[in-house]
Order: C-alpha cells, then structure tokens, then sequence
C-alpha cells in the first residue's frame, strides 16, 4: 500500500494501514477492474459476434459500447422465474464468490506495489484458484440432485487435470526465476520481449503455452455450472451479474498470472522509468507499469476469449483428456528441459 | 521392443500434432470471420431494432402473423374466439346494447404477451372483426403494455337512462304513427 499513499502523504498520519488495505481494495475494485472488465466484456462480445457473423453490440452508445452498463441495468430488474434457491450452494455460490475476489488484495500491480503489500509466493494465487474450483464443485453436489452431482464432480475433475499442467508450469517459470516470490520473477525479466520468460529458451515457451492452455481449460467451469444452476434455478440479477463478473475475472487473474510469470510483467525501459520519475515521482512509475502490465494482460484477456470462442462447445472429457494426455507430458518436459538447462548453467 | 516403444513415441507426437491442428484450424476460421477476410466471412444477421430486409410493415409476407386487431365496429361479441383461444389469451365482456337484441361489447382485451399466433380465432371470427395485423414490434418495459384493449367500455348508468328514453320515445312514435 506504501506506494499508493505517496499520492496522499497526510493518510498515514489519520489512518491505520489495515483501514488503508481495506479502502485501497475497495478503490481498485471499484476504479480499476470494474471498468477494466466492464471494457472486456463489451469486446468479448464483439469478438464472439464478429467470429459468429454477427453484428453483435450496436445499439446503446456508440457502436453499441455502453451496452454492458444498459444489460447491467435489465439485469438487476430480473427477478427468480423458478424458485427460490437452497441455502446450501447460495453459501457456497457466495463463498467461491469471495475466495476468487479475495485475490484483489494480492495480485502485485507494480514494483512491491500490490495493495497488500506482502511477498506471497506465485503458487498461493494458484492455490486460490484451486480453492475456488472446490467451492464451485461444491455448489453443484450441495444441490441435491444427480444433475447437480454429476456435474460437480466433472467440474472438479477438469479443474485437477488443467491444474497439473498449470503447477508443473509454475513451477518451470520459478525454476527459471529462481523464486516463487513475485519481485523476483519480474526481476529476472525485462521490458524488451527478447528479456521476457516465454521467450528466453524454448522450454519456457512451452511451459508458456501449456500455462495458457491449462487456463483456457480451467476459466470457463465456472460458466458450466451457473449456466445450468444459476440462470435457472437461482435466478436472480444479482446473482447473474456476480456469476458473469466471476468469469472475467478469472479470465483477468489467469491473464494477470502470465503476464507476470512469462510476459515481463511491468518492466519499463530505464528511459521511461527516468521520465515518469522527473514527471511525478514514485507515484507516476507506479502508474506507468500499473498500465504496462494492464495492456499486456488486456491483450491475453482478448486473447483467452478468442480461443474460447474458437472452440466452442468444449466437451468437458476431451478438455480433460487434452489436459492429462497432451498439456501433462509437455509441461514436464519444459520442466526436465529448464531443469537440464539450469544444471548446465551451474555446471558453467 | 524397441520398434514398439518408436511406433508409440511416433504416435503420441502424431497425436499432439493433431491436437495442435484441432486448436489452430478453428482459430484461422474465427480470425477470417473476426475481420471479415472476404464475402464469404461477411456478417449475415440483421440488427433487431434496425430490420434491413422488412423496412416497412408491407415488406412482411402477405400472410405474416402480427399482433391480433379487432375491428369493434364488426365485431359482434359472440364470444367464438374466446373459446377456441387455446391460451385464453382473450377476454372479453359483453352486456346488452341499445337495441337489446344486440350485443354491446364493453371490454375486449388480447393480451398480445401470451398470445401464440395461431391464427385459429381469425379463423373462426364469423363477421371477420379479427384479423392479423403487420404490427410485431412488442419491446415493452411493462408487461401489462402488451394488453390491447379493443371494447368500447362498460355503458354507464346515465347512458343506459338515455337509451331507454330514446327506446321509448321511439315507441310511442311508432305508436302515434
């Protein structure tokens, strides 16, 4: 938080840091990736129209671009068609809500900028993940029906099977880095492509594109699910809204996640660094790489959501047999051949 | 042995190369279709609100469904297509007119959202009151805008007082004639 209150030196005087914490969430949730998804998904609609051969999106504002705030509003109006749901998968509904939006707290926007500033290794975001994919079982098998059974267990079981793949690779990029801690993994990059992770060595290029391939695979359970429960049975506005918001997340945390690990996260040129010092200091760093590492995961976010509509209709036992069969066997490859790598730099 | 542990190396890496296919053969159709290389790849859908084929009402096909229109000057309230409705999507109230051998048709209400456009009551309509119109434009923000209501409205107490006066008037000059 430290580098964000530089902009208002007198908070640190009135206010405790976990009140700091607390506010800074709520500011970056409401001022960053709010508006950050609510731009995301007006593309992803016009991406998945434009694949489709649709017009898409063209009617509210110009080019149909506020149309995610006009589908917000209709939203919020609806209300439950069927029943009203059990409590059980609305506790765990909620609960997989706030476990993935958790993360906000940690993900590191900037050099040691993150709004909780602590050094949590690259694996407890994907433990989270992880986490929420256990959650979102549980709010089909809590549901009391066989449909519901079924189609946790499958969630789950594509979960691990694009997990694997995603931790091997994790792991291969910290090998490479030498650290699980985020600082560290950025420092051993560059803002030149050529100093980048994925670009380093071809081990990390695979590992690069199984980690994007094993997100491909993981982000859009959440969407199995609620397209089954939640627009059905639980079908409240708000609940749709916070099920649709929940997906683009988890496309913008796995974004975020590679970009960091393989992308250059939010190395700047030393030039540019010097400029935005001269400019506003600290504060003014911060925001360039802030905005650094948003375009590069902006441009993965749109690319995650051309590939999932490139493939539509994903059926979940080819996905999981893809995961197991194909991502597996390479991601440990990247893994022996970054280890085999590593030895010989020591050996050197 | 060794032939088998090749043939099945070769094989899991014709597999993968297939797998890659899989992903990179949708993606080069969906990038032609996502900058419409061609006008093969052009967008096909109309937009809704903006139809480009069926500007006006008499672009529609001669026999298009719209919504129902009842003609209350022909209609005669017998109540034929409130029967055959299959969604009772139809109500209406009759009472007597001011000749009393006659039906005065005071509320006929269609409620357009549930109506299914099977064309059955036109079908039956006997003085041909009912018809299907070209209107299909139904965006509402209240449901209860998709009620149409064609009745002339219930006859007050003072109306009913002056038809009866009239009545009796032309009785009585029916009489003296």
């Amino acid at each position: 938080m430290t580098p964000w209150t530089s902009f208002f030196p007198w908070v640190n005087d009135y206010f405790p840091s976990w009140v700091q914490s607390f506010f800074g969430v709520f500011i970056a949730t409401l001022l960053v990736i709010v508006p950050l998804l609510t731009i995301f998904v007006y593309l992803s609609r016009k991406i998945s129209a434009d694949i489709h051969a649709r017009i898409g999106p063209a009617v509210v504002g110009p080019a149909g671009m506020f149309q995610p705030v006009a589908d917000l509003l209709k939203i919020l109006q609806r209300h439950t068609v069927v029943k009203e749901a059990p409590l059980a998968p609305l506790i765990w509904f909620y609960l997989r809500w706030m476990i993935f939006f958790s993360t906000i707290a940690i993900i590191p926007l900037g050099f040691a900028a993150s709004i909780f500033n602590s050094e949590l290794g690259i694996l407890f975001f994907f433990w989270i993940v992880l986490a929420a994919m256990l959650a979102t079982m549980f709010v089909g098998i809590s549901h009391g029906s066989a449909q519901g059974w079924f189609l946790g267990m499958q969630i789950w079981a594509q979960a691990v099977a694009g997990a694997f793949p995603a931790s091997v690779t994790i792991v291969c990029a910290a090998l490479h880095s030498g650290s699980f801690q985020w600082t560290m993994v950025v420092d051993q990059q560059g803002f030149s492509p050529l100093y980048w992770s994925a670009f380093s060595n071809p081990f990390q290029f695979i590992s690069f594109l199984v980690f994007l391939s094993s997100g491909v695979a993981l982000v859009g359970l959440s969407n199995i699910l609620d397209g089954v429960f939640v627009y059905n049975d639980y079908g409240k506005g708000m609940r749709i809204i916070l099920s649709k918001l929940l997906y683009c997340y988890s496309i913008f945390l796995w974004s975020i996640m590679a970009v960091i690990l393989y992308l250059g996260a939010w190395n700047l040129p030393p030039r540019l660094i010097s400029a935005a010092t001269y400019i506003g200091g600290n504060p003014a760093v911060n925001i360039t790489q802030l905005g650094c590492l948003f375009i590069k995961c902006f441009f993965l976010m749109l690319v995650m959501v051309f590939l999932n509509n490139a493939l539509p209709r994903r059926r979940s036992d080819q996905i999981t047999y893809y995961c197991w069969r194909i991502l597996g066997p390479l991601s440990l490859l990247a893994l022996f051949g970054e280890g085999v790598i590593n030895i010989g730099g020591m050996l050197k | 042995m060794i032939e088998s542990v090749i043939s099945s190396v070769y094989d899991y890496f014709k597999e993968i190369f297939f797998r890659f296919r899989s992903f990179t053969e949708p993606s080069i159709t969906a990038f032609c279709y996502m900058f419409s290389f061609g006008e093969k790849y052009k967008e096909v859908t109309e937009q809704y609100p903006n139809p480009i084929s069926a500007k006006t009402a008499d672009d529609l096909p001669a026999r298009s469904r719209g919504f129902l229109f009842n003609d209350i000057d022909k209609c005669t309230g017998c109540g034929a297509c409130v029967d055959v409705c299959p969604v009772k999507c139809i109500r209406l109230e009759t009472e007597p007119a001011w000749d009393e051998s006659k039906t005065w048709v005071s509320v006929f209400d269609i409620n357009q959202a549930k109506c299914i456009f099977c064309g059955i009551c036109v079908e039956i309509c006997h003085p041909n009151a009912l018809i299907h119109s070209k209107n299909y434009e139904g965006a509402v923000d209240n449901m209860n805008k998709m009620i149409n209501s064609f009745g002339r409205s219930f006859v007050t107490e003072g109306q009913r007082r002056k038809w009866a006066l009239a009545r009796k008037q032309m009785e009585e000059d029916w009489l003296t004639q």
